[in-house]
């Protein structure tokens, strides 16, 4: 069923579970949509602005994990306590009445909670999206046959062998890719989550390239690459070890532009102020390094262009993101538990933010990078490399 | 200088999330679209056509008060 949110432009209308689309108000009427008082004004000109409702919710169930990964942003414990059902569903319901689209498990180990396929199915019910993001940890072929509400299910694997070992802590590369080959033997749709790390980009990519060529050969259908984020355990001096260097992030849209040639791939919205400035905003071989033709020399306003249409609007968090922490909490994203989401809604990036041609589709970057390095959320993202070099 | 069209949507399209999207963090996009190129316009017409032959919306207001906690929303039916 088609699921539709009247906004000032027009609305959001979800047609399938692939496809999310922002239209104008002609054709959100031809979708059945009355806008009433939010359409009693002119439309403005920008979806991005106009969008401060979550259209996803990452929900965690659980606070179990049956590993200690080293990095963990929720800080999970094999003995951390799962959220009852009924408390779940209760959030859910709320959430689906805020008129939100997708709701992202997580935990914890979201698999180790005994009524996730009742979770799932509740989401369903109230005309939500389920997806999810595992470890693979304890999958069954049994347990993946009951993932069968989830629109996709996510593995996350973050290096073949050791690699795995070195970012994560434990040598889970096998249990990834046995869960990956379950789940599309179970017919359940997949992809897989990649935490981007100074290791695994070491040798021009060399271990993502391979990470990537073997999961798409056991069935996944996309790739998600991820920011490394100081969070939970992540929050700590191993942080500075972990994260990419100035010359990786100078790589990265080539890197991309190689692995779309593979797969489908997508990046989370703390990626876009690593990949925006050497797309746009300087053209130094030095800087942009084998960047990608493919974006390099296309002009600011084009890029920006072609990143709203494809519904990228930076730092998301308490606007087109939120989260609900284990205790129930609401938070603007699954890493930033105790801020609140309008707080973080209203951040205005200041300089050199302000005049960035892509502050759009970035909005100063990421807030828990920023928190943590500079002791403040609210000032802009220090790893970008154009406040690298506002700095200088 | 690259050459490559703009990405390009249906009349009336605003922007499109491809994609379900699950992932821990936060909310991505389909990049290849961008940096490949693209079929986009085609997949997006007919989801759009699909889905405006389909007979019913669930419409949401979005405004927690005007839909009942701890019931599904009351979608009305409507067709295209």
């Amino acid at each position: 069923m088609t699921r539709a949110r009247a906004e000032t432009f027009g609305a959001w209308v979800r047609v399938d579970d692939r496809t999310l689309l922002a239209v104008d108000r002609a054709t959100a009427r031809r979708f059945g949509v009355d806008g009433g008082g939010r359409w009693q004004h002119p439309a403005p000109s920008s979806i991005v602005d106009e969008t401060t409702r979550p259209l996803e919710v990452h929900v965690a169930v659980t606070a179990r994990c049956p590993v200690a990964c080293s990095g963990c942003y929720l800080d999970a414990h094999p003995d951390g306590e799962h959220r009852a059902f009924e408390e779940i569903a209760a959030t859910l319901d709320d959430i689906a009445a805020r008129g939100v689209f997708t709701v992202a498990f997580g935990g914890g180990e979201p698999l180790s909670h005994p009524e996730l396929p009742r979770i799932a199915a509740h989401a369903r019910a109230r005309g939500l999206l389920p997806v999810v993001t595992t470890s693979g940890v304890g999958l069954t072929a049994e347990r993946a046959r009951e993932l069968s509400s989830f629109a996709q299910v996510n593995v996350s694997h973050d290096g073949l062998g050791a690699q795995y070992r070195d970012t994560r802590g434990f040598d889970g590369a096998r249990v990834a890719e046995r869960a990956l080959a379950t789940l599309v033997e179970a017919g359940v749709p997949v992809g897989v989550n990649v935490v981007l790390t100074r290791a695994l980009l070491g040798g021009d990519g060399a271990g993502l390239l391979a990470l990537v060529d073997r999961v798409i050969e056991l069935g996944a259908r996309e790739v998600q690459l991820l920011r490394y984020k100081p969070q939970g355990r992540a929050a700590s001096l191993e942080y500075l070890a972990r994260r990419l260097t100035p010359a990786q992030v100078a790589q990265l849209p080539a890197l991309i532009s190689t692995l779309v040639s593979r797969t489908s791939v997508r990046i989370d919205c703390a990626l876009v102020p690593l990949l925006s400035f050497s797309s746009v905003g300087r053209t130094s071989s030095a800087m942009v390094g084998r960047a990608s033709s493919a974006v390099v020399g296309r002009t600011s306003s084009a890029i920006v262009a072609d990143l709203v249409a494809l519904g990228v609007m930076g730092c998301e968090a308490g606007r087109a993101l939120g989260a609900v922490d284990v205790h129930g909490r609401d938070a603007p994203c699954s890493f930033l538990p105790g801020m609140s989401p309008a707080d973080v809604s209203a951040f205005a990036a200041p300089e050199p933010c302000a005049s960035c041609p892509v502050r759009a589709v970035c909005r100063g970057g990421c807030r828990v990078v920023s928190r943590h390095l500079q002791g403040d959320p609210f000032v802009p993202d220090p790893e970008c490399p154009r406040v690298q070099e506002a700095r200088r | 200088m690259d050459d490559r069209p703009p990405v390009q949507l249906p009349p009336g399209v605003l922007a499109v999330r491809a994609g379900p999207g699950a992932n821990c963090s936060s909310i991505g996009s389909v990049v290849d679209l961008l940096f490949g190129t693209a079929v986009l316009a085609s997949v997006v017409y007919a989801a759009v056509a699909a889905s405006l032959a389909d007979s019913t919306v669930d419409e949401t207001s979005g405004d927690p008060e005007a839909e009942a906690p701890g019931k599904a929303p009351e979608a009305p039916e409507k067709g295209p």
